[in-house]
């Protein structure tokens, strides 16, 4: 991070992004949902995506490996490149490109029928992986680093379902970490958990950021300005399709917003 | 590796070894996907053969009977003199109307009560109700036509009646719709009804009100699949409605619907009416087919 590329569509902050997202339009059978979109995700930072509802956050997060392709219609203009790397090239197949850039989702959603260390070890297992003792130390190094490991190390061939919900959510954010992703897209991880719970998994983008990228979208301004590095403020624009409206450092979107709607969110003024 | 590390190196060579794994997978999938494409292919290949071969046979042999003749005017008796003459299958067209109308008629009230019932009451007794229903469905129709010809046909001499096939087709209709109908109640959300009851409601109000109003074009669909079931039915009425060779729209007198005209003409001695049956078989397909159309489009609605 030693270059300095004042020419970065974001505006300004340190070059040698992990992931761009270059001029990017979402279509929903010809329908926009984001329009343009341009900025860096910088690497080992967490960078946040604010805006109110129906601003493309979860748009952008989930085309960034590829999820939004599930909608059936779905189209997308522009580019998104990991490490320089189009992800939409052939270059990165679809089953490498979600085990470099992983999720995880609002709900938590463990695999109900698998144990706390099969649902971690999934993604391993998936890509036919049959090191056992691999698959077993990538378990454990997943479930430490998203700080459940305590709570769960005698309980690993229990039913998912027996967490509770924060827990089921770092059970979650485990299984994606067992990939070993570079990049860890977080869709509102904490919206269906308490605050306590909400609290656990701030602390853990703190932690996880000293080996991997996080860009998470949040509701939650306050969330936004606690956890993360650099922020992208969106919102719907006249035709109902999301816009960038800027982004930048955190720091600078929530003490000295150049655009005079990111002062209004922030404020609280509408959203 | 045997302990834990938290290393840089480690960590990429970690990324490393599941990168690989995961690259090494897309060659298998991509091999498995095309085995697997390749094995979907054949198997609707074949599937597709028998429902093509009976498509086109019907259509084949039976697009040039469709004529304004053909399904207005009523049958007319081949003779010794005159082995082609099959007149219409008008008897039959109305013959259908009139039995299957009734029928429906009847049932609609009757699945609707039981699927309240059954939704309401949800006792040991309403459960056993519902699996009586779920084995009715599966009952062979002939027990239905048996039953009604004993109870009224057998008793009064054998004189055959239009609505006696209706009441047949009851024993179709109901199973079916109320199950169908017990589903789409069911499928209401939960906290549609509690936003019901928290304003005071009474579960009456609630049920006319927002369960049967949310549910309605699902059971509608229920509805016409159980109506084109009936229209196809033979076996229930065969013996229950007798014939008329006159088209009429009277249910107190003998009747005759496509499939029993079918029946008829093709256990009887006439190859030109064993032929016609090309014709009412393609009415008749064609029939529940628009049925079964209506029935999807209340289905789209449902889930818009």
């Amino acid at each position: 991070m030693s270059e300095i590329n004042s020419a970065t569509p974001a505006g300004g902050h340190s070059s040698e992004s992990v992931m761009s997202i270059n001029d990017v339009t979402v279509l929903f059978s010809g329908k926009a949902a984001v329009r343009n979109v341009s900025f860096e995700v910088e690497p080992r930072k967490v960078t946040s995506m604010i805006g109110p509802s129906g601003s493309g956050k979860t748009t952008l997060l989930r085309s960034m490996n590829r999820l939004h392709e599930m909608t059936v219609g779905a189209t997308l203009t522009g580019k998104i490149s990991l490490g320089g790397v189009d992800v939409y090239s052939s270059e990165i197949p679809l089953t490498v490109l979600r085990s470099r850039v992983g999720m995880v989702f609002q709900k938590p959603n463990p695999f109900p029928t698998m144990s706390v260390f099969d649902n971690v070890a999934s993604g391993l297992h998936f890509m036919g992986l049959k090191n056992r003792s691999f698959i077993e130390e990538s378990v454990e190094r997943a479930l430490v680093s998203a700080a459940l490991w305590d709570s769960v190390k005698d309980r690993l061939k229990n039913a998912a379902a027996t967490l509770s919900g924060g827990e089921q959510q770092r059970l979650c954010i485990a299984r994606a970490l067992a990939v070993e992703p570079e990049v860890l897209l977080m869709d509102e991880p904490t919206a269906s958990l308490d605050p306590i719970a909400t609290q656990q998994i701030e602390e853990l983008t703190q932690t996880l950021k000293d080996v991997l990228t996080i860009v998470i979208v949040t509701h939650n301004m306050q969330q936004a300005s606690r956890v993360s590095d650099n922020c992208a403020f969106l919102l719907m624009g006249d035709d109902r399709a999301g816009e960038l409206i800027e982004s930048d450092t955190t720091e600078k979107i929530f003490n000295n917003p150049k655009d005079p709607r990111t002062v209004d969110y922030i404020a609280g003024r509408f959203g | 590796m045997s302990t834990v590390t938290d290393s840089q190196s480690g960590l990429t060579d970690r990324r490393d070894i599941v990168r690989k794994a995961a690259t090494a997978s897309v060659a298998r999938r991509e091999l498995w996907s095309k085995f697997f494409l390749g094995s979907l292919s054949v198997a609707l290949i074949i599937a597709f053969i028998p429902l093509f071969s009976i498509l086109q046979n019907v259509i084949g042999h039976g697009w040039h009977y469709i004529t304004w003749g053909f399904l207005t005017q009523s049958q007319a008796q081949p003779s010794l003199f005159a082995m082609k003459t099959i007149g219409g299958i008008g008897n039959a067209i109305s013959g259908t109307i009139v039995v299957d109308s009734l029928a429906v008629a009847i049932s609609i009230p009757i699945a609707l009560l039981l699927a309240v019932a059954f939704y309401d009451v949800r006792s040991r007794w309403s459960r056993a109700i519902r699996s009586l229903m779920e084995t009715f469905i599966g009952l062979p129709s002939l027990l239905f036509g048996m039953f009604i010809f004993t109870l009224f046909v057998a008793s009064n001499n054998g004189i055959t009646k239009g609505y006696y096939g209706s009441l047949a087709l009851c024993f179709i209709i109901v199973p079916v719709s109320a199950i169908n109908a017990l589903a789409a109640l069911e499928s209401v959300p939960a906290t549609l009804i509690e936003a019901g009851l928290g304003l005071g409601a009474r579960p009456s109000r609630v049920m006319w009100r927002i369960i049967l109003p949310v549910a309605r074009p699902r059971i509608m669909t229920g509805l016409f699949l159980a109506f084109a079931r009936s229209v196809g039915e033979t076996a229930p009425i065969l013996f229950v409605i007798g014939v008329s060779q006159q088209a009429s729209y009277s249910l107190n007198g003998s009747q005759t619907t496509l499939p029993t005209m079918m029946y008829d003409y093709l256990t009887g001695s006439y190859p030109s009416q064993r032929v016609a049956c090309w014709g009412i078989a393609l009415v008749l397909m064609t029939s529940v087919l628009v049925l079964n159309v209506i029935s999807r489009i209340f289905l789209a609605r449902a889930n818009k």
